[in-house]
């Protein structure tokens, strides 16, 4: 188990160095010029101090070790597009919602997919089945970006119900939140479902049954409690799901967050920007899906992983 | 006594046909075909998806409009007898932006499919074939790139090579094929071992021809799945870029784009978002439900 989670934390490491190194080369790479057409503006003795006061006139290499360096010690630099602000202290600033916002849509997310999944399996074939099985191909058929503008429309505006957009009090938060967690609901439906299935076939299920435990507790003790398990292992590839979500939802519902923010840094060609937040959101899902395969061997103790390989 | 005629004695047919094979032999495909048949939501998938290819391809070559020739006095018109799907704000034919933009958003995910299809096979292949610590070092590899958001990479990757059809279709092939390696390498580890695989080996068969003669047929099944999940997941990708502003640039039209720009007019043109929301809703619901069923229909697992 140790040598597992060691092995893990050394995987986990060279992928976020990975991700550094290539975000890095790839900004290097980049068509267009942070200081936008004021290089066509500014006499060259003017650009070789801008140059130099962020670095740039150094080799690339230098660069590079430079920036490893700072980003080793939580330095992602600081942003072109607003210059007296720092890349972190606008991720701290945005990361609240967005936190939020996902936090929120997980948990509609799983409440919902996993009683759809639950209903699905256990009225196969039947009405229930059809109608769980049916929403959950519409939420994987109909991406967030034309739910959130539809909903916006519709209940937002149409109706009244909820406000359309903007962030300001807990009724704004609910439609960015549906809208977000639809696909996840998707997700977790279908996985469920098969995985009831796959349980309900199983020995132990007949031998419950058999010795004549009611139903209820067959379902809540012996299935659903087994069924859950293999659900774990896609919450990372659900986080993944979230977050990249995050990115078209705030930006329809102008919730100010990460997404909207590296969308607006995308527009402007704020190089730090990007590759802080891309660092950022690639940092966290590969912490999550650390932690996810970390506790799933923890839960089932049928998985002793590490070992038999 | 009774009499018994003469008719009563007629000689019994012949049957020397008794041991002829009354139906043809099946093979997998032919059957998976049959089985694929009777499953009603998969058919309507594939019927729609038929239908939608059969708009994209000839409803732009039949119009009298290009998806680029703007009518400034004809802006914002709603749905009529000269513009089926009425006109945007430019006052573009909608008609054939649409299927336009249905013909690009196709042509992305099949090219992207294609793509994966080739470099996950092989890779996937090699690996599970070479074992040892190929396969060790290959996997290690994959693990890395699996937990690299893909849709981060995508952005990145179309923000160097700029946007454009072709830009998107490397951005997804970069980062997608490592799902299909996975999978193909997971059928190979199993199948490799068995006789036939052996049989070949001691006949003198070569690694390539075992791994594309014997061992990727067998795979074929799950690859076929795994590729009507890719091509969707694709023209999602591409409609995401193209939602945010990075993918299809207009006057093109892509799926992502039209979806964009309906969604920002919504509020006073809804047809302008109906129409890509309606086949683009329909493209990927028809993969979802052909997959679906062609996983029914391959998986030997669900044999009864």
């Amino acid at each position: 188990m140790l040598t597992y989670t060691l092995r893990r934390l050394l995987y986990m490491l060279i992928t976020l160095w990975i991700i550094v190194t290539v975000t890095f080369f790839l900004m290097k790479l980049l068509p267009g010029d942070p200081f936008g057409d004021a290089i066509t503006r500014l006499p060259p003795e003017s650009m070789a101090i801008l140059k130099a006061q962020y670095g740039l006139d150094n080799p690339v290499w230098e660069q590079y070790l430079k920036y490893i360096g700072h980003v080793a010690q939580g330095d992602l630099g600081v942003s072109y597009q607003y210059p007296t602000r720092s890349v972190v202290s606008v991720i701290k600033t945005a990361m609240p919602a967005s936190i939020e916002l996902g936090i929120e849509s997980m948990i509609i997310a799983i409440i919902v997919g996993l009683i759809l999944g639950i209903v699905a399996a256990l009225k196969h074939n039947k009405a229930g089945d059809y109608t769980a099985s049916m929403i959950a191909l519409i939420g994987i058929s109909i991406p967030s970006f034309v739910i959130g503008p539809l909903l916006s429309y519709f209940v937002g505006v149409k109706l009244r119900l909820l406000p359309p957009g903007l962030w300001l009090g807990p009724e704004y938060r609910v439609l960015p939140a549906v809208a977000l967690s639809l696909s996840t609901i998707a997700i977790l439906t279908r996985m469920m479902r098969a995985s009831m299935l796959d349980v309900m076939n199983q020995d132990y299920i007949k031998t419950a049954k058999s010795k004549g435990l009611s139903t209820a507790n067959i379902v809540d003790k012996h299935m659903i409690r087994n069924a859950i398990l293999p659900v774990v292992t896609i919450l990372g590839p659900i986080a993944v799901n979230v977050l990249t979500g995050t990115l078209v939802v705030e930006r329809i519902f102008s919730v100010p967050g990460l997404g909207n923010q590296f969308v607006t840094s995308v527009y402007s060609n704020d190089y730090t920007m990007i590759t802080g937040l891309t660092l950022f959101y690639a940092g966290v899902l590969v912490v999550m899906m650390f932690f996810t395969d970390i506790a799933y061997s923890f839960i089932d103790p049928r998985i002793r992983l590490g070992k038999g390989k | 006594m009774e009499v018994i005629s003469k008719e009563q004695f007629q000689p019994a047919q012949k049957t020397t046909s008794a041991e002829a094979i009354v139906r043809p032999s099946l093979n997998y495909w032919a059957d998976a075909w049959r089985r694929l048949r009777k499953n009603k939501l998969a058919m309507a998938g594939l019927s729609i998806l038929i239908i939608l290819s059969l708009f994209a391809i000839f409803a732009p070559l039949f119009s009298s409009q290009h998806y680029a020739t703007q009518h400034l006095k004809q802006v914002n018109m709603k749905p009529s007898g000269e513009y089926f799907f009425g006109t945007d704000k430019f006052g573009r034919d909608m008609w054939v932006r649409v299927w336009w933009g249905t013909r690009i958003s196709l042509f992305i995910g099949l090219v992207a499919a294609a793509l994966d299809l080739v470099v996950g096979v092989l890779y996937g292949g090699i690996s599970a074939y070479f074992g040892g610590k190929v396969d060790a070092f290959m996997q290690r590899f994959i693990e890395i790139i699996y937990s690299i958001p893909y849709l981060l990479m995508a952005i990145l990757l179309i923000m160097v090579l700029g946007s454009g059809v072709t830009s998107i279709i490397l951005a997804y092939a970069i980062t997608g094929w490592v799902t299909m390696a996975r999978l193909v390498r997971g059928q190979m580890l199993v199948l490799k071992e068995q006789e036939f695989v052996l049989a070949a080996r001691s006949l003198g068969a070569k690694p390539w021809r075992i791994i594309l003669k014997h061992l990727i047929p067998n795979v074929l099944g799950v690859v076929v799945v795994q590729i009507t999940f890719v091509v969707p997941t694709a023209i999602f990708v591409e409609s995401f870029l193209s939602f945010i502003g990075l993918g299809i640039k207009p006057p093109l039209a892509s799926l992502g784009n039209l979806l964009s720009d309906g969604a920002t007019n919504m509020r006073y043109q809804p047809h302008t978002l109906l129409f890509p929301t309606m086949v683009f809703s329909l493209i990927l619901l028809s993969f979802n439900l052909l997959g679906d069923g062609l996983r029914d229909a391959l998986d030997p697992k669900m044999r009864k």
